[in-house]
């Protein structure tokens, strides 16, 4: 049978019932996203590398222990265990900072702290910040109201859909399009975001 | 997204619903969303 007809569930199907090539068949068909992700994100080949690894390792651990219910919705699961396995590792980055930080010295209080960052790096980021609230203000009214409210204002999407008095379909919606449009205007305007 | 009415009725978690209702799969879109919630942390 040609496995590109298969859907994500005929693939988790055909792999619990010990077809192991169809687990493989399904890694490779969403790779290419997930790593994208993860690289997108760590800016490291090697560490995106190992953070795939880990990503689907763990997918197919819950898989094999049975504790995944399909519902269509394959890619988003993993996506967002690499992101958790993402934001595992910037933490450990940052635990890794305070340990150094200890070497080099701390505050009158005996805290630790982070190295200050340079001038640049906060020019750098105050113009990126103001480059992006700009394309904000460009959005259609009502995708610019849930992203303020997401954003600066720490919603979330049932008190985004409650305050705007609208179900939270059209706020996901709404937040969708949001992130569309503004993907768009940041290609055409050629933003690095970094 | 047609179920996602049913799986807010279901109080299904706001991730489950961010990552099934807005992400979709979407690295780019992912990507974004994070990059945009660290900026205004």
């Amino acid at each position: 049978m040609n496995v590109n007809v298969l859907s994500d569930k005929m693939l988790l199907n055909s792999y619990l019932s010990g077809d192991r090539s169809a687990m493989s068949q399904l890694i490779e068909r969403h790779s290419r996203r997930v790593r994208d992700y993860i690289r997108m994100m760590v800016k490291d080949d090697a560490v995106a590398d190992d953070i795939f690894q880990e990503t689907f390792i763990k997918a197919v651990r819950v898989i094999d222990e049975g504790r995944y219910t399909d519902s269509g919705k394959f890619l988003s699961w993993v996506l967002r265990i690499a992101h958790n396995r993402v934001l595992d590792y910037f933490r450990a980055q940052k635990q890794s900072k305070q340990v150094n930080e200890s070497d080099a010295g701390y505050d009158m209080l005996g805290t630790l702290r982070f190295a200050e960052s340079n001038i640049e790096d906060e020019m750098v980021s105050r113009q990126i910040e103001d480059d992006v609230r700009r394309l904000i203000e460009l959005l259609p009214d009502e995708q610019q109201q849930v992203v303020k409210m997401r954003y600066y204002s720490k919603m979330s999407f049932q008190e985004i859909a409650d305050n705007t008095d609208v179900s939270i379909n059209t706020a996901l919606g709404r937040m969708r399009y949001a992130l569309i449009n503004l993907r768009r205007m940041i290609k055409e305007k050629n933003l690095v975001l970094s | 997204m047609g179920d996602i009415d049913e799986k807010a009725s279901r109080s299904v978690s706001e991730e489950e619903l961010f990552y099934d209702g807005v992400i979709q799969g979407d690295a780019e879109l992912l990507y974004i969303d994070s990059f945009l919630s660290e900026l205004f942390r």
